[in-house]
């Protein structure tokens, strides 16, 4: 976190993609600051990949505009895309050429030549880790070594920004830390990374700044801590047991201060305002309420507490 | 142009590290135009028919109606029949004839009387499918007489009683008679009778070593079908390259591409280019191979021009039904069809005359039909540049037209999002 922050270079306004009734994307709006690792936190469906798909010059949004460093993507879109790298959720590699020839076309294409070309090849291999294999055919690899050619790929033209869609789905955790890894050091190089996910986690270690999205809207945006200080005055209890729902639930609104965020068969999740001894009445209250009760878990607050507060869902269902 | 060629160096790297498909594709003209010249054999004819011997030791009627039949009009197309003596059997032992059909003495006789008869056929197995073509046309043809035997058993006992030794010759009240229960006797017969009052004995002589003029027999056949096969063949190759956008599509490269620096038209073009530049290299095999099988020369200038807009037709053709069909199955389905469709109107797996009047009306409607008469022209006939002009202009056109329309279409597909 030590990078430092300057002027914005990716600038969204009011983006909305519409898929017949469906608004896949419903007025997304944000700054992405030079050397920032922006992340997009958010489910399934959200309406993440369709986002960095807009950004990425692919989607050409309904509704909306994106800016690159002051130049509008649609206006320019190659010069826009020259500047870019992608990284798609999917491997999108050529199993049957080498990894060295893979990234000398890919390379190529960003119109690096000759000389150039071959050192930012070495560099990229060196990056992620694949220059014992390079001349390997890529249908040789194991998935974890196709994820990380495929993060290279991204890099190799030495982008100004490198757009990343949840480039570790999929894979074990082991290769998972080294692609991590390998995000850092690109951050901390001073590349522009938005970075989607659906890992809390992801977007707690690696992001300076986080927008979490969910149903194509952005409801909360901020660093990791600002995001938690939004519920820092709230507590989120989790109660489960044999009770039946519409009993319990009535039964625990009505205590002070307690909020019903979400219901599940054998559990409620309750807000409590204030922290401390609201908290603690509103245990006691719970404890007295007479339901069949098998456990209440208090949660510190976090990027899934913010997710849940916001939507009344965890962010793992 | 830098990032075209990129495109295409990539996609032709791929190629060769993958080229069964195309391997295949490239193999079926030669090895199918090789297992027709090796069904047929030939004596050097553009058709090539069937020699059949036939040694009539019986000289009745109905020796003479098979006869006659053999060497009817129609039939003359595929076999050429030839009464011998005796002499028969040396001659087939010679391998001069694909079959011999020896009718035996009584035939007519025994057949008048509804006695069994055989027919006895002995065939060289050294012309391939040759003999089964002269055995089969004898074998529908002592059908057709051994039907007509059993329908008309009750008028030919009266004729045969008539054509006995020292009979009386038949008298008008007979004759009206017997044209009586002719008539009556097809409209009450069935159509299939059993069992066959002739029947056949087939053997075959063991087979001979090929002749020295085998190797131009075989040439001849590759003549007639190489051209056509040819064509329909690279019409494969340019489907199966164009097809890969929609593989890369598939894969996410293509997405990755068009979210780099160049635009979805440079990526059209490449994979058009792609597709040209493979079928260049396919239609140079394949003209390798046709002259060293068919040791010919053609007009170069004629050839190359005809080759260029026979390849901007396929580029054109593959670019349109990728265009419409934006899914690799469907692709590789409606071009299955349509190739195949277009192959057996445009002349390419039969000559144009062997083709329906019907069928020969449409034919210029497809491309094939253009390139396989310009190929022939220029193979068969020797033709040159000023010959073959007009399926020039017209592949030439067609490819340009389908070329704008298909790369409209990707574009479009790509611009849309509906290839990424």
């Amino acid at each position: 976190m030590s990078r430092a922050i300057m002027a914005r270079v990716f600038r969204v306004e009011g983006l909305v993609k519409r898929y017949g009734d469906l608004r896949a994307v419903d007025g997304v709006s944000f700054e992405v600051r030079k050397g920032e690792l922006y992340g997009l936190l958010g489910p399934n469906g959200a309406g993440k990949t369709t986002t960095m798909s807009i950004l990425s010059g692919l989607l050409e949004p309904d509704e909306g505009r994106v800016f690159f460093d002051g130049v509008e993507l649609a206006s320019d879109p190659i010069r826009v895309k020259a500047q870019l790298g992608v990284v798609p959720q999917e491997t999108a590699l050529y199993d049957t050429l080498s990894a060295r020839e893979n990234l000398l076309f890919w390379a190529g294409l960003y119109g690096l030549a000759g000389a150039d070309r071959d050192r930012a090849v070495d560099r990229a291999l060196d990056q992620v880790g694949l220059t014992g294999r390079a001349k390997d055919q890529v249908r040789t690899y194991s998935g974890g070594m196709k994820r990380r050619l495929n993060l290279a790929l991204g890099l190799v033209h030495g982008p100004r920004a490198v757009l990343m869609d949840e480039p570790t789905v999929g894979i074990d955790p082991q290769a998972r830390a080294n692609i991590l890894e390998a995000v850092r050091a690109v951050a901390a190089a001073g590349t522009t990374v938005v970075y989607t996910t659906h890992y809390l986690e992801e977007a707690e270690t690696l992001c300076d700044r986080v927008a979490i999205i969910d149903h194509g809207r952005i409801l909360a945006e901020g660093t990791v801590d600002e995001l938690k200080r939004r519920v820092g005055e709230k507590e989120i209890l989790t109660v489960s047991g044999g009770f039946e729902v519409e009993e319990a639930r009535a039964k625990l609104a009505a205590l002070p201060g307690v909020q019903v965020v979400a219901t599940t068969p054998g559990k409620i999740v309750l807000s409590v305002a204030g922290a401390g001894k609201a908290a603690l009445d509103a245990l006691a209250g719970v404890l007295a309420s007479g339901l069949d009760l098998d456990g209440v878990e208090i949660q510190p607050p976090s990027l899934n507490s913010v997710f849940l507060d916001l939507t009344g869902r965890e962010l793992r269902d | 142009m830098r990032t075209l060629l990129l495109l295409v160096g990539k996609d032709l790297r791929r190629k060769a590290r993958s080229p069964l498909g195309l391997l295949i594709v490239l193999s079926f003209p030669v090895v199918f135009a090789f297992l027709i010249a090796l069904s047929f054999g030939s004596r050097g004819d553009r058709t090539p028919r069937a020699h059949l011997l036939v040694q009539d030791r019986d000289g009745g009627i109905a020796a003479d109606a098979l006869l006659s039949a053999l060497r009817s009009e129609r039939l003359a197309e595929l076999v050429e029949v030839e009464v011998v003596g005796p002499e028969g059997a040396a001659r087939m032992e010679k391998g001069e004839a694909s079959a011999l059909l020896r009718i035996p003495k009584g035939f007519t006789q025994n057949l008048l009387d509804g006695k069994p008869v055989r027919l006895a056929v002995v065939r060289n197995p050294a012309q391939g499918i040759l003999p089964e073509i002269a055995e089969q046309l004898a074998r529908v043809l002592a059908d057709v007489l051994d039907a007509g035997s059993r329908v008309l058993r009750g008028p030919l006992e009266r004729i045969a009683s008539s054509t006995r030794a020292g009979a009386e010759p038949p008298t008008e009240e007979t004759t009206v008679a017997v044209a009586l229960a002719v008539r009556r006797a097809f409209e009450g017969a069935a159509a299939v009778l059993s069992p066959p009052v002739i029947a056949f004995d087939t053997a075959s002589l063991q087979p001979q070593p090929a002749g020295e003029d085998s190797g131009s027999e075989v040439s001849l056949i590759f003549l007639v079908i190489l051209p056509g096969i040819s064509v329909y063949a690279l019409f494969l190759v340019g489907d199966l390259a164009m097809r890969d956008i929609i593989a890369e599509s598939t894969a996410g490269t293509l997405r990755r591409q068009l979210a780099g620096p160049i635009g979805g038209g440079t990526l059209v073009l490449g994979k058009a280019l792609y597709t040209a530049v493979l079928s260049l290299l396919s239609l140079g095999v394949l003209a390798v191979v046709g002259a060293v099988v068919l040791r010919r020369g053609v007009d170069p200038a004629g050839f190359l021009l005809l080759s260029l807009a026979l390849i901007l037709a396929v580029t054109g053709t593959s670019a349109t039904i990728y265009g419409l069909a934006r899914n690799e199955r469907r692709g590789a389905t409606i071009g299955s069809i349509l190739y195949l469709v277009l192959a057996m109107a445009g002349g390419s797996f039969v000559n144009l005359e062997g083709l329906p009047r019907a069928v020969r009306a449409v034919s210029p409607v497809s491309p094939f039909y253009w390139g396989t008469t310009g190929y022939r022209t220029l193979i068969e006939s020797a033709g040159t540049l000023r010959d073959i002009l007009p399926n020039i202009a017209v592949l030439a056109g067609l490819g340009a037209a389908l070329l704008a329309l298909g790369g409209f279409l990707l574009h479009r597909a790509a611009r849309r999002g509906a290839l990424a």
